[in-house]
């Protein structure tokens, strides 16, 4: 490990725990992505399942819901992540009780990947083909049947497909949390390495992030084909 | 009508598109008697797949009654608001109208099995009776070994027997078949218009089958509509229908017109020698065998007409074979004239064609 010590000082200088540490900085990314994701994924799943089915020619036809649900998407989409941190501090202090920390990032974080699953969910839901729901129409398959084991099931590949993009692209979002003091690993990377110019700890934080990301890949990419029994 | 099980009256389906109005369906009335196999052909477009959703409402009329077994599942006249029965009916009625389609729309995420369970889900019975039925309906359908398989596992035509016996699970009075054979190729379609056959002597079942091949109607069905721009053009037995068709479309649709074509060819090789006046091109259609043979040497001795083949063909329509014979007649006009008063008496079907292609 001297070779280590020698070209990583810094790395080591910050240590295992403590308020600064790598293994509390790990914790940060995965509490982060982890609960996030939980809130914003069944939020997004809500209204990908409503744009899909209260667009037209859907099971449940609807303009007025379709263009609330179209536009609260959209308006959301469109606020870059950084920005929607400082906009919705309020909200966040409402809820959580405070703006700052790790687990007020909760709230930006899990409005600013909602939408975007929202987007990705109604894709996969729409590569559902029609036929299928009417099949399942005429042998008299209820509503809740139609969304559980018609949409969401047979969509279930694909949506562990777009789930895995999500959640890369929300452990993108987490790095930029520590603006509000949410700390992680892309924290690490800005205000411990970056703002210090102590190079090693950026690499090492960035090389964790990577990890973390080609862990979320494998699965993902492990689920969506043991999930699919589907021809070609 | 007491036997009746489906009634469509003054039903119109109208889609609005791009800022048009098309009637997809125009006041089209029919009545489905039990156990009929009713065909309902023409081609795409037609307006045939719109008018069939309508008996199970997966299509909602804009304007007419939608009765099944005598319950009125729809209603909707002029201006008048809907009366149509409840969703959880219609569901239950649903049960009852068994329907496959062209793309047989399994569910690929499930086994064979948990495809017909699927429909059965809603029966009230115990897992355990779910399971034996959906193993008996394969067992039906000759698919017994494969209910573990998935859909992406099967060939087209094997899919196709699953997606009956999914429909087939509630034990339906009616089958809606869409085109189903249409992705099938010519082994698997006859395999499963004779399984659609089988259920319809055996259980009873009433079919209604869409379709644009000719070939299928022909095969299964007892009664057939041949629809066109929304319409039914013309209707009636199968029998009828094929050996007498009145309508462009259905003599194009059952192959006449493509006969015909064949018939001025031949005789443009090989000339008829004779006055232009003094022969004419015919087609005739007889039911049941050996009429016409002594009919034709009748006819040149009562009538001194001579009758020559082009050629001919025989088909079986619900077990009664049906001929198709292209001839030229030749002879005097008026004597000409006495031979087909004489043949339809026979109770041969006789139609003048062409002997120039119409441009």
């Amino acid at each position: 490990m001297a070779w280590f010590a020698k070209y990583f000082p810094n790395v080591i200088t910050l240590g295992w725990g403590g308020e600064d540490g790598w293994l509390t900085a790990i914790g940060q990314t995965i509490y982060m992505t982890f609960w996030s994701a939980l809130f914003g994924g069944i939020l997004g799943l809500i209204f990908g399942v409503g744009l899909v089915l209260f667009d037209k020619g859907g099971i449940k036809e609807n303009r007025l819901w379709f263009n609330i649900f179209d536009k609260v998407v959209s308006f959301f989409r469109a606020i870059p992540f950084i920005i929607l941190l400082a906009f919705i501090a309020p909200v966040t202090q409402k809820i959580v009780g405070t703006q700052i920390g790790t687990t007020a990032a909760l709230v930006p974080l899990s409005l600013g990947m909602f939408p975007f699953y929202a987007r990705q969910i109604q894709v996969a839901l729409e590569s559902v083909d029609h036929g299928k729901i009417e099949a399942a129409q005429s042998v008299g398959a209820t509503f809740s049947d139609l969304i559980f084991s018609v949409y969401l099931q047979e969509a279930r590949s694909e949506i562990a497909r777009v789930t895995t993009v999500t959640l890369i692209s929300l452990i993108g979002l987490t790095a930029m949390a520590g603006a509000i003091g949410a700390g992680g690993l892309g924290n690490t990377a800005i205000a411990y390495g970056y703002n210090r110019f102590d190079n090693d700890v950026t690499l090492v934080a960035t090389f964790l992030v990577l990890i973390f990301v080609l862990i979320v890949q494998l699965v993902g990419d492990f689920l969506a084909k043991r999930l699919s029994h589907k021809s070609a | 009508m007491a036997d009746s099980v489906i009634d469509l009256e003054n039903i119109s389906v109208l889609f609005e598109q791009e800022g048009q109005t098309i009637k997809a369906v125009n006041d089209v009335t029919i009545h489905v008697n039990k156990g009929d196999i009713y065909g309902v052909v023409g081609y795409s477009g037609a307006g045939k797949s719109t008018l069939v959703r309508v008996i199970n409402l997966l299509q909602k009329p804009t304007s007419g009654k939608v009765v099944v077994n005598g319950e009125t599942l729809f209603e909707k006249n002029g201006q008048q608001s809907a009366t149509e029965i409840d969703t959880k009916q219609l569901r239950a009625k649903r049960r009852g109208i068994g329907m496959i389609f062209q793309h047989f729309n399994l569910l690929e995420e499930r086994t064979v099995s948990q495809n017909i369970e699927f429909a059965l889900k809603h029966s009230g019975q115990k897992e355990k009776a779910i399971q034996a039925r959906a193993q008996k309906l394969l067992e039906l359908v000759g698919l017994g070994d494969r209910g573990k398989a998935f859909p992406a596992q099967l060939s087209g035509g094997q899919q196709q027997r699953v997606a009956i016996a999914r429909a087939l699970a509630n034990d339906p009075e009616i089958l809606i078949s869409d085109e189903a054979t249409s992705a099938l190729d010519p082994k698997n379609t006859i395999q499963i218009l004779d399984l659609l056959k089988r259920v319809n002597q055996e259980l009873g079942l009433t079919v209604v089958l869409i379709t644009h091949e000719m070939d299928a109607v022909k095969r299964i069905a007892n009664k057939v509509a041949v629809m066109s721009d929304g319409q039914i053009v013309e209707r009636g037995s199968i029998v009828d229908v094929f050996t007498n068709p009145k309508y462009p479309l259905t003599k194009e649709l059952i192959g006449t017109a493509g006969e015909s074509e064949k018939a001025r060819r031949i005789l443009a090789t090989h000339p008829v020698q004779a006055a232009a006046d003094q022969w004419e091109l015919l087609h005739l259609t007889y039911t049941g065998p050996s009429v016409i043979d002594p009919v034709v040497t009748e006819l040149y001795q009562k009538f001194d007409v001579e009758v020559s083949i082009i050629f001919g063909n025989v088909d079986e329509l619900q077990g009664i074979p049906v001929g198709t014979l292209f001839v030229t007649m030749t002879g005097a006009p008026e004597k000409r004239q006495q031979a087909i008063s004489y043949l339809h008496e026979e109770k041969i079907g006789v139609s003048k064609i062409e002997k120039e292609a119409a441009e």
